[in-house]
């Protein structure tokens, strides 16, 4: 008989027995509601309404230049401690939060003026490059990014940035509960179900099963993943609306040393999740692959995101090589402080961890399909 | 069409479940006995290639059993198999003519034939976890044939299904054994006294009787019982 290409055929197969699953199915709704909610709670930060969010987004003092014109005004309407005096003045607090951000919190806020801002800023970013022991060449590196950034920065409020931005690392947790739940029993119920005999006695149930069951599991959770993507920036813009997000990503992270604005740090956080998202699935499938058992797959894929993401917050700068590593995996990265990552990644040039990392994740994906590639080829079917 | 075992062993651990087994298998029916635990299992794990022996070889045609050839030309049908619950048995035989190559429009008119042979085509847009014992079986039954195995490996295929059903099975393997290579394992004896040509008794890893059974034998069933009491 002669033997036909069926990897497509099978594709969509593994694909319905994903979807069919009803781990799956409730996990898919429930972090669905989980998103929307979620969207709303992020953007209105608990406030009742939104009187709060649009005091501060239309606040009088929007695309303003944060200089000693304005810290002056600002000294003005605020006690020491920086909190506004007069409710009339609310449009001023997300600047005193900001600065309060760039001084640190507890100085006093009576003489701040415009230069010290930028000093001080400039001072705690050469303050990071010491504890992270940054070589020279990426201390120039970041020198030449800093000079690129337009300043005086002219004031945005980060309402809405600072909510996509939390936003978009929440969905990271979420991929992990979505791809535990939904692909630790493609290999697993294979054996579970003693299904493993028939299907690796076929001509097709090696090479093109394996791929195919990759292939399912991977567009899963990325369709998964980009629906529940989409309805989180829905509700926020039509909610909300997309303000501010033209700003200068300083005025959210005002430590970060590139021209970025807030869209584009969102567009590499989304990026960052998008691939790290295709590692962790293939991570998942593997651990399914070696264990053979639903349960523990899951429990594996959660404690490993877990003890990474620890990890990563845990080891000492000083350890570099290893505290940078576990600062690159997704786990970690999907948050806009990865602007603070300043250790650079030596691969034949420098490159910043956001540049390096969707390459890395893809590289480290392919070792992994391979990898289990073999252990699949190898697999025996010993038990009854 | 020769299937030969030579000097086929497997060991777990400190038990031998295969012992050093040689035979050599051409087209019929060649009906594998022994109680529980004597290595059919095992042996024909080794035969579909889905276990490796841990000494001796298995050659069909001089091909290897885990070259993608062989694979092509087999039909397994594993004892306490498995299904998909959330797939309807025409989905199920579907995914099985897709793991055994077959073209799309080839697999809807095999997957129809199969149904059909086995009885489920008023059944087939059902879900099969909603499938009896026996109805599941038959379904298992189909997938094997899907290819139009040359070789064919059934491990107690009779289990759940009911006396008229395993008539009808045994008219089957009968019409296959004319131009395949059949083994067929078995606890029960009347499944096989009557259309093995040959039967390979097996006890602790080892072949204790292998050849046609004949009236001058005696009875087999008295035979079998003295033997694996």
């Amino acid at each position: 008989m002669k033997k036909e290409n069926c990897f497509w055929t099978l594709y969509k197969f593994e694909l319905r027995k994903i979807t069919r699953n009803i781990v799956a199915i409730v996990t898919f709704l429930v972090l669905l509601f989980t998103g929307l909610v979620q969207a709303n709670f992020e953007v209105t930060g608990g406030y009742e309404g939104t009187k709060h969010l649009d005091a501060n987004m239309n606040s009088v003092i929007n695309d303003r230049q944060i200089d000693d014109e304005l810290m002056a005004e600002l000294m003005d309407k605020t006690d020491e401690a920086g909190n506004i005096e007069d409710p009339e003045d609310e449009g001023y607090e997300g600047l005193s939060e900001w600065v309060q951000d760039v001084m640190g919190y507890g100085r006093v806020f009576d003489d701040i003026d415009g230069d010290m801002i930028y000093e001080e800023r400039t001072a705690s970013i050469e303050e990071a490059h010491d504890e992270m022991g940054l070589t020279q060449e990426e201390r120039d590196y970041w020198k030449e990014q800093e000079d690129k950034i337009t300043k005086p920065f002219a004031y945005r409020s980060d309402n809405i940035s600072a909510a996509i931005f939390e936003g978009i690392s929440n969905h990271m947790l979420m991929l992990i509960m979505l791809t535990a739940a939904s692909l630790s029993s493609v290999f697993a119920m294979e054996t579970q179900r003693k299904t493993d005999p028939m299907i690796r006695s076929t001509i097709n149930g090696t090479k093109e099963l394996y791929f195919a069951k990759m292939a399912a599991g991977m567009s899963y959770i990325l369709m998964s993943l980009t629906a529940l993507l989409a309805s989180f920036f829905a509700v926020v813009g039509i909610r909300f609306g997309f303000r501010g997000m033209d700003a200068a990503i300083q005025l959210s992270r005002p430590f970060a040393a590139c021209a970025l604005n807030m869209w584009q740090v969102a567009g590499i956080l989304l990026v960052i999740l998008l691939t790290g998202a295709v590692l962790t699935t293939a991570f998942a499938l593997l651990i399914s692959n070696l264990t053979r058992n639903a349960v523990a797959s899951m429990a594996l894929v959660i404690a490993a995101y877990l003890g990474l993401y620890f990890g990563a917050m845990s080891v000492p700068l000083k350890f570099r090589f290893l505290s940078q590593a576990l600062n690159l995996l997704p786990g970690a990265l999907v948050s806009s402080r990865m602007v603070y990552e300043y250790r650079l990644i030596h691969l034949g040039g420098y490159f910043t961890c956001y540049q390096a990392a969707p390459v890395i994740y893809i590289v480290l994906t392919a070792l992994l399909v391979t990898l289990g590639y073999v252990f699949y080829k190898k697999h025996e079917i010993k038990a009854n | 069409m020769e299937l030969v075992a030579d000097r086929l062993t497997k060991q777990y651990d400190n038990k031998i479940a295969v012992d050093r087994l040689s035979f050599t298998l051409k087209p019929g029916v060649t009906g594998l006995l022994g109680a529980n635990g004597a290595g059919k299992t095992t042996l024909m794990r080794m035969i579909t290639g889905i276990l490796s022996p841990t000494s001796g070889e298995i050659t069909y045609d001089g091909k290897e059993v885990k070259s993608e050839e062989y694979r092509n030309i087999l039909g397994f049908l594993p004892q306490d198999f498995g299904y998909y619950p959330e797939f309807t048995g025409k989905e199920f035989l579907m995914y099985f003519c897709a793991l055994k190559g077959l073209s799309k429009k080839d697999a809807k008119v095999r997957t129809s034939e199969l149904l059909k042979m086995v009885v489920l085509e008023d059944v087939a847009n059902k879900k099969v976890r909603k499938y009896s014992g026996g109805m599941k079986q038959r379904l298992g039954i189909a997938q094997a044939l899907i290819n139009r195995p040359e070789v064919l490996i059934l491990d107690e295929p009779t289990a759940g299904l009911d006396p008229k059903e395993r008539v009808r099975f045994r008219n089957l393997i009968e019409e296959l054994g004319k131009e395949s290579i059949v083994l067929l394992s078995t606890h029960i004896v009347s499944d096989i006294e009557n259309i093995a040509d040959r039967l390979i008794m097996m006890r602790s890893g080892r072949i204790i009787w292998d050849g046609k059974w004949t009236e001058e034998n005696g009875s087999l069933e008295e035979f079998y019982l003295k033997e694996f009491e």
